[in-house]
């Protein structure tokens, strides 16, 4: 079996130009708090990947911040993909900033790779007027591709025909990006991909299953396709008729939910899951705008849609000679490269259970029956009050079958009550405490307690004694931020029908937070 | 009232039947003196009563259940405080918060997720439920496999629930006067129900507890029928407080 030659192209940086950072200013493209991209300038004084904010501003005080936009990223890369696209019809986008396709036949027609990379670098420059530059490699097999377009240093990268497998081979075996894999692979003593080669593909697969093997191709150089993927049959593709025609790109996403929906139950059926999907839109004058996407693993259904999405989206929005001239009146997925899904079993290092996929397929139900904002589900965020441990999520946000957990993160948070946790949380419940006159308790600016508490009610008709208390707890937080500033005195009191209850004091004011 | 009895058997024949070792799901190993068969038996209904306090003892029956990859869903349970649930050990990833609308679509919001959730917790509903609606709610659980877990602080029992937990928080530890903070609750748990066998049983945990973990606490040699009347009576009392 022949591996195909294929062509990846780059554009490094592409979150930071996307958000409009020029590549002499400092910048810093954000996602959940964590530095994902960050500009040349910026790296020169130290602002890497994975940085949090502040550490990030403590390097580059000058550093221009934005939050990632994935949809601006697909729209700004469109641009790029229409002017390769004029290169090769089939173009596959794996994220934004990136995509790869076949070389056979540009390569023939331009006058092989250095030729057609050369020609590619410049169209595309041109585009970018300097924004970025972008990089462009060309290999066996669309790892090596991938691997190569990365490597330092200008001008095109080319692997020469059949010498794959050597280029690779000296590589940290770091590369593979698995790493849940490569940590084990490290730990048995495998450090470049040559070391990971050289195992028998047969004990690979034994020790790791179809993610092993997987990797093991590609650190041999070979393709990533397994026997096991199949060409999808005919009927596979889904469709939707749009009626009357959609011209707003959040209609547009309501179909592409929707649609992907229906793509993977229909794949589910057959036990199936697709890495690669073609989408393709008509407009109601019969413009058509066709595109592959390809993802690592599986695509699932949020994944499917954001793609769907983004591509909507980029051609809704491009420059008015390549705008549909109408509305959308029909989208078609079609899946390709079908892969069996991993469904039931829990994979090696946990993963997607039933349980999980019967959640998400409520989720779906009763989005429709309750609204999309009444369905939630929640993410460690942590904090110093009790409502702020937790940030709730619209569940079709998260995508349940491939989420990033913060459950680990167990730094202190000073100034934090700490635990147990109230059980019951309260917003703008007032609470009144009182000393034996009835007099409100006070508390000055510098915590002192005007006396002890003595009596406290929700309602000031019925009152129950104090048998404990403590506090106050000063809590003095974000007080840059005028809308979420808190300046407030905690107590907790214990009343003598055996109830617990956390009250704190804002601007004079009582207010209860939880019971216990 | 209720099917008649040649029915009733011919329902129970036909059912589909499950794998016992499916049956039951988890429960710590503290509360296994409450709940004989190890867990909740799938498609059970059950009921927490004791107001806030309640959901303390739910959370911490119910962790298990999350950490093992099963799924729960609070319907309606207002002020709900995950970080406390996270605190006794549930995994609040798996856990959907789901608000029902005004109206009548509560039960049709219960409704899906019967059968796709292992563990449905909820507040009493906001308007008044018919018998037949809950009885059909419950026989569906029965069904699918999906645990029911009201959570109430008023008296009237909606259902014949399978198991009734009361629970009453005893004393709590660690607060002074001015000084100290909640470390730990004594919280006394009876629970009765058709499916226990041998009328009501009680515990008495260490819920929450200062480090974490669960812990249960010698029962005191108060004999059972006057420690009943008085979980009963603070509850009473705590209602008639509003």
């Amino acid at each position: 079996m022949t591996v195909p030659r294929i062509a990846a192209v780059w554009c490094p940086d592409w979150p930071v130009v996307a958000a409009g950072i020029a590549p002499n200013e400092a910048g810093a493209v954000l996602h959940a708090n964590r530095v994902v991209a960050s500009s040349e300038a910026a790296r020169s004084v130290g602002v890497v990947r994975g940085l949090r904010r502040r550490e990030a501003q403590g390097r580059c005080p000058e550093l221009i911040i934005a939050e990632r936009d994935m949809a601006l990223e697909a729209r700004a890369f469109e641009v790029v993909a229409s002017r390769i696209e004029e290169f090769t019809p089939r173009l596959e986008l794996t994220q934004p900033g990136t995509c790869v396709f076949l070389t056979r036949g540009p390569s023939r027609y331009f006058g092989g790779d250095l030729v057609m990379s050369n020609l590619l670098i410049d169209a595309i420059d041109e585009v970018l007027d300097g924004r970025t530059s972008c990089k462009v490699g060309i290999a066996d097999g669309l790892f090596a591709a991938r691997v190569a377009v990365r490597s330092r240093g200008a001008g095109p990268h080319i692997i020469e025909p059949g010498s794959s497998p050597k280029f690779l081979a000296p590589l940290p075996i770091t590369v593979l990006d698995q790493p849940d894999l490569t940590a084990v692979l490290w730990r048995l003593g495998l450090r470049t991909l040559g070391d990971f080669s050289a195992l028998d593909a047969a004990d690979v697969m034994g020790r790791f299953a179809r993610e092993g093997l997987l990797a093991h191709r590609r650190a041999s150089g070979l393709d990533d396709r397994i026997a096991d993927v199949m060409d999808p049959p005919e009927d596979m593709g889904v469709s939707l008729v749009l009626e009357p025609p959609v011209d707003r790109i959040d209609q547009a996403a309501f179909a592409a939910r929707h649609l992907a929906l229906e793509l993977h139950e229909k794949l589910q059926s057959r036990g199936a899951a697709c890495s690669r999907v073609t989408v393709e839109a008509e407009s109601e004058h019969g413009e058509r705008f066709v595109r592959g996407w390809r993802h690592e693993g599986a695509l699932s259904v949020a994944a499917l849609t954001d793609r769907v999405r983004w591509q909507l989206d980029g051609w809704l929005q491009a420059a008015p000679t390549v705008r549909p001239s109408g509305g959308l009146v029909l989208l078609i997925l079609r899946p390709e490269n079908l892969i069996p899904a991993s469904g039931r079993q829990l994979g090696f290092w946990g993963g997607e259970t039933e349980a999980d996929q019967r959640a998400g397929r409520a989720v779906a139900r009763l989005e429709a029956l309750v609204g999309v904002d009444n369905v939630q589900i929640a993410e460690w965020k942590g904090g110093r009050e009790p409502d702020d441990m937790i940030r709730l999520l619209p569940a079709s946000t998260v995508d349940l079958h491939d989420r990033q957990l913060h459950m680990f993160d167990e730094r202190p948070w000073p100034g934090k009550i700490p635990a147990p946790s109230p059980v019951e949380l309260f917003s703008r419940q007032p609470v009144h405490v009182v000393d034996v006159n009835g007099d409100p308790i006070a508390v000055s600016g510098r915590g002192d307690v005007s006396a002890t508490p003595a009596r406290v009610s929700r309602n000031t008709r019925q009152w129950r004694q104090v048998v404990a208390w403590a506090g106050p707890w000063l809590l003095d937080e974000r007080w840059w931020d005028a809308d979420r500033a808190r300046r407030r005195a905690r107590f907790q009191l214990i009343d003598d029908e055996g109830e617990a209850i956390l009250a704190y004091i804002e601007a004079g004011k009582w207010w209860l937070a939880g019971t216990y | 009232m209720g099917l008649p009895r040649e029915l009733h058997d011919q329902v129970q024949r036909i059912s589909p039947t499950v794998l016992a070792a499916e049956q039951v799901l988890p429960v710590p190993a503290i509360f296994h003196s409450l709940l004989p068969g190890g867990g909740l038996q799938r498609g059970w209904t059950t009921r927490i009563d004791g107001g806030s306090t309640a959901r303390a003892l739910a959370w911490a029956m119910l962790g298990q259940i999350t950490t093992l990859g099963g799924w729960i869903a609070a319907v309606d349970v207002s002020g709900i405080s995950l970080s406390a649930a996270r605190e006794v050990g549930v995994a609040i990833e798996r856990v959907l918060i789901v608000t029902s609308p005004n109206g009548d679509g509560w039960s049709a919001t219960i409704g899906a997720l019967i059968g796709s959730v292992d563990v449905i917790v909820f507040g009493s509903p906001r308007h008044r439920v018919q018998p037949r609606e809950y009885r059909r709610m419950a026989s569906r659980c029965r069904e699918r496999g999906t645990v029911l877990v009201e959570l109430t602080s008023d008296g009237d029992p909606q259902l014949q629930y399978d198991v009734s937990f009361s629970v009453a928080s005893r004393q709590w530890n660690g607060l002074g006067q001015g000084f100290g903070r909640l470390q730990s609750r004594d919280l006394e748990v009876s629970a009765t129900g058709r499916r226990l066998p041998g009328g009501v049983r009680h515990g008495r945990f260490e819920l929450p507890s200062a480090d974490g973990a669960l812990r249960s606490l010698p029962l005191d040699v108060v004999a059972p029928e006057r420690r009943d009347a008085t979980i009963t009576e603070l509850n009473r009392r705590r209602r008639a407080q509003g």
